[in-house]
C-alpha cells in the first residue's frame, strides 16, 4: 500500500479526535468551528479526500495521494463525484426546481437534501461539506433537520463556522461539534514557506496574523494594510510618550482595524509590564514595547476597558477622529 | 487520441450527449465531454453526475485513447460542418481539428479527470424490447412527485424484479401507475431500484431507435443503473431510500366497475374540467342505469354535465375526481375502453385498460376526492 498522507497542520484535536475513530464509529455530522482562517475547511476537504480514498482501508484520517480519487482531489479542473462542497449562504430553494449535482453558487438547501437522497456516484460514501455555513431562513435550516434526524447510510455532512452560535440549535445539538483552536506562528510559517513567501517574511508575517492563515495571506496581500499598521503604530507610541499626533490614520474605513492593533499594542504593553507568561500579539513591535514604562495594573484595567468603549463607539456614526482622540485620552490618562 | 470520422456522425453524438451537461456547473470538467476512441469506435460521454448519455460511433481510431473538449462549444462546431469527413487529434491540453480547410484548437481538460463509471456489479442484468420499454416509461413516470419538497423517493419509479415480472411503479401520493412486464428471461435475486424519474425519460428517449434495451447495475451495491441499447447507453444515478409499500394502497376487491369508451371520456371530462374552477379541478361521476354522468361546478363559471353510455356492473356510485389526474391516466390506457373499478365513493378507485396490452399490464390507482 503507498504511504498515507493527512497534509493538514495544526488541528492537533481534531486530529486525534479522528484518527481513534473507524468508519463504522464515525459520526454522521460534524459542525467545525474556530476562528476564521485556522484551517477548518482545509481539514474538511482532506479528511472527505481521506474517506474516499481508494487506499485508505477502514481508516479515517490519511490518504495516499496517488489513487485515482485522490487525483480528482488534487485536480483543479474536477471533483470527486462524492464530494459536493458549497461555501456561504444556504437558501431554501424552489420546491419543484430540477437541479443537479454540482449548481455551485445557486445549491440550496433542498438540493442538498435530494443530493443526500442520491446513492453515492462511485459505490463509497458520500461527503458534503457546507463551509461557512448560515442560512438565510429558518426554512432553509429546517429543511436540513430531517437529515441529521434520520441520517441516510453512508452519508457524511461538515459543517464549518466561525459563529457556532449562529447556528440554529436544533441542527447544533444533533451534531458533534469539534473546536480547531488558532494555528501556532512556527505552523504558519510553515504553511506561508510553502506558498512560496520568504522566510523572513513569513516570520514577520506570521507574527501579525494571530494563529490565522486567513489574516496572514491578507496582511501579505495588502501593503495598504501594512502601511495602516505602521502609522497606527507610531500614532500609538507618540502618544505614550506624550506627543499629541495627527489622527490622520482614523478614518471610516480604517477605524475599526487601527482600533483592534490599538487594544493588541496596549494588551501587549500590559503583559510585558506584569510579566506574564502570556505570548506577545504584535510581535513586530515588540522592541519598542519593552523600552516603555511599565503600566500599573489599574492603569492598564482602566485603559483596555476604555477601549472596549471605543470600539463600541466605532460602529456608530461618531467621526473617526473623536473615536481617536479619546482614545488618546484614554492612553494619556493610562501613562500619569 | 487520434481518429478520422464522419462529420455527420460525430455531430450527431456529441449533439445528443451534450444535452445532459450543465450550463450553469462550476466544475470545468463537467461542461466538457469525453471522448474515447478504440476499436473502430468512438464513444462520446458526457454527464451532470446524475445521468450519463454515452452515444458511439464507427471511425477510424489510429492511435486509441481518451480526450475531453467543451461540449456546448465543439457541438456548436461539428453541427455548422457541412458533410465531410473530420480528422480530431486530442492530448490532455488540446483538441485539434481538421475538416477540409477549416482547422480548429480547442482548450481540452486532461480526460483522467472526468469521472470514471463504476464497474458492472454482480447483480444479473436482463433485456427487453425497447419499445414495451418505452411504453411502460411514459405511462408510469407522470404519476411521480415533481415536488422537491415531497423528496427524492416520490420524485422516483420503482422498478421492482422478481422472477419473470419486471413491475415499474410511480406515485405522488394522489394517484398510482404500475405497469408489469414478463421479462424473456428470469432474474435471480428480487431486487428493488429507484429510478429518479427525469433520468429515466432520458433513458427512454434516447434508446428510441433501438429494439432491445439491456439494463445492468453499476457499483457493487448497485449505485447506478445503466440502459444500453446499440451505441447509446444512458447510466443513471439510482435514489437511496425505502419505497413506500405500495400494495397497500390498491384496493384487494372491489364491489363496482363500469366500462366507458377512453376517448369519450377524456372528452367529456376535458370539457367539464373548463367550468371545474379552482377547487382542484373536481368533477363528480354519477353511476346509474348503465350510464355516466359527468359534472362539475364552480361559482364564477357555470355547471357542467356529461353523459355517456357505459357497461355498468355493481350498485350505483357517486363519485368525485381531480379531472386533470383522471384525463391523464386515461391518456396513457393502451385500449379503447377503460375499466374503473371501485369500493366506494372514499375508497381508491382502479383504473385500467379493458383489453390486455402487448406492452405489459397497466394499473392505476386515484384517490377520490371528497365531495
Amino acid at each position: 500500500m503507498t504511504d498515507r498522507q493527512f497534509a493538514v497542520l495544526g488541528a492537533e484535536g481534531p486530529k486525534a479526535y479522528f484518527a481513534s475513530r473507524t468508519r463504522r464509529t464515525l459520526g454522521h455530522a460534524y459542525l467545525f468551528s474556530g476562528v476564521p482562517g485556522v484551517g477548518k475547511k482545509t481539514f474538511a476537504r482532506r479528511l472527505a479526500q481521506s474517506l474516499l480514498c481508494a487506499e485508505n482501508g477502514d481508516r479515517v484520517l490519511g490518504y495516499c495521494g496517488s489513487c485515482a480519487s485522490c487525483h480528482l482531489f488534487e485536480s483543479a479542473s474536477a471533483t470527486h463525484p462524492d464530494f459536493l462542497e458549497h461555501n456561504g449562504t444556504l437558501k431554501i430553494g424552489d420546491s419543484d426546481g430540477a437541479m443537479g449535482f454540482h449548481e455551485g453558487e445557486d445549491l440550496t438547501s433542498r438540493d442538498v437534501v435530494r443530493q443526500l437522497m442520491m446513492r453515492s456516484y462511485s459505490g463509497g460514501m458520500r461527503i458534503l461539506l457546507l463551509g461557512d455555513i448560515e442560512f438565510a431562513t429558518h426554512h432553509a435550516a429546517n429543511a436540513l433537520l430531517k437529515f441529521v434526524e434520520e441520517p441516510p447510510q453512508g452519508v457524511l455532512l461538515l459543517l464549518t463556522t466561525a459563529t457556532p452560535g449562529k447556528i440554529i440549535s436544533t441542527i447544533r445539538s444533533r451534531v458533534s461539534e469539534l473546536r480547531f483552536s488558532s494555528l501556532t506562528r512556527n505552523e504558519l510559517v510553515q504553511i506561508l514557506c510553502s506558498e512560496g513567501v520568504s522566510s523572513d517574511e513569513a516570520t514577520l508575517t506570521a507574527a501579525m496574523a494571530h494563529g490565522s492563515l486567513l489574516k496572514a495571506r491578507a496582511l501579505l496581500g495588502a501593503e495598504q494594510e501594512a502601511s495602516l499598521r505602521s502609522a497606527v503604530a507610531a500614532w500609538f507610541f507618540d502618544v505614550v510618550e506624550g506627543r499629541t499626533p495627527e489622527t490622520g490614520w482614523a478614518t471610516r474605513e480604517t477605524l475599526d482595524e487601527g482600533v483592534e492593533l490599538v487594544r493588541t499594542l496596549a494588551r501587549d504593553w500590559m503583559v510585558l509590564s506584569t510579566q506574564t507568561q502570556s505570548p506577545v500579539l504584535a510581535g513586530d513591535f515588540i522592541t519598542r514595547l519593552r523600552e516603555l514604562r511599565p503600566l500599573q495594573s489599574s492603569a492598564a484595567i482602566a485603559l483596555l476597558a476604555s477601549l472596549d468603549e471605543a470600539r463600541s463607539i466605532s460602529t456608530t456614526n461618531v467621526p473617526p477622529a473623536m473615536v481617536a482622540e479619546r482614545i488618546r485620552m484614554a492612553v494619556y490618562s493610562a501613562v500619569r | 487520441m487520434k481518429f478520422t470520422c464522419n462529420t455527420k456522425d460525430i455531430a450527431s453524438a456529441v449533439g445528443a450527449a451534450g444535452k445532459v451537461v450543465n450550463a450553469h456547473t462550476t466544475v470545468p470538467i463537467l461542461s466538457n465531454v469525453l471522448l474515447t476512441g478504440s476499436d473502430g469506435k468512438i464513444a462520446i460521454r458526457a454527464t451532470d453526475l446524475e445521468v450519463t448519455l454515452e452515444h458511439a460511433f464507427a471511425a477510424d481510431v489510429t492511435e486509441p485513447g481518451s480526450a475531453t473538449v467543451p461540449a456546448k462549444l465543439f457541438a456548436s462546431y461539428v453541427g455548422n460542418l457541412g458533410a465531410g469527413v473530420l480528422e480530431f487529434s486530442g492530448s490532455a491540453t488540446r483538441a485539434s481539428v481538421k475538416c477540409e480547410r477549416s482547422n480548429y484548437d480547442f482548450l481540452a481538460l486532461p480526460a483522467d479527470e472526468y469521472p470514471p463509471l463504476p464497474a458492472a456489479s454482480r447483480a444479473e442484468a436482463f433485456t427487453l424490447p425497447a419499445k414495451v420499454f418505452r411504453e411502460a416509461v411514459n405511462g408510469t413516470i407522470f404519476a411521480a412527485s415533481n415536488e422537491e419538497a415531497r423528496g427524492a423517493v416520490l420524485m422516483g419509479t420503482l422498478l421492482e424484479l422478481d422472477g419473470q415480472l419486471l413491475t415499474m411503479v410511480a406515485t405522488d401520493g394522489y394517484r398510482l401507475a404500475k405497469w408489469t412486464v414478463t421479462l424473456e428471461n428470469p432474474v435471480g435475486e428480487p431486487t428493488k431500484y429507484i429510478v429518479p424519474s427525469r433520468a429515466l425519460s432520458e433513458a427512454a428517449r434516447n434508446i428510441a431507435g433501438a429494439e432491445h434495451v439491456e439494463v445492468a447495475a453499476l457499483g457493487a451495491q448497485g449505485n447506478q443503473l445503466r440502459f444500453a441499447a446499440g451505441d447509446v447507453a444512458v447510466t443513471v444515478r439510482l435514489v437511496d431510500g425505502q419505497y413506500p409499500n405500495y400494495g397497500q394502497v390498491i384496493p384487494a376487491k372491489f364491489d363496482r366497475s363500469i366500462t366507458v369508451g377512453t376517448s369519450a371520456f377524456i372528452a367529456a371530462l376535458r370539457r367539464a374540467e373548463l367550468v371545474a374552477g379552482d377547487r382542484a379541478s373536481m368533477v363528480k361521476l354519477a353511476v346509474t342505469n348503465q350510464t355516466l354522468v359527468v359534472t362539475a361546478s364552480s361559482e364564477g363559471t357555470g355547471n357542467a354535465y356529461e353523459e355517456l353510455e357505459v357497461e355498468q356492473h355493481g350498485e350505483d356510485l357517486t363519485i368525485a375526481f381531480n379531472a386533470r389526474y383522471l384525463v391523464e391516466i386515461l391518456n396513457h390506457l393502451e385500449s379503447s375502453h377503460a375499466v374503473l373499478e371501485f369500493l366506494g365513493p372514499l375508497s381508491p378507485a382502479v383504473i385500467r385498460p379493458s383489453e390486455a396490452s402487448a406492452a405489459g399490464n397497466q394499473m392505476y390507482v386515484l384517490m377520490p376526492l371528497r365531495q
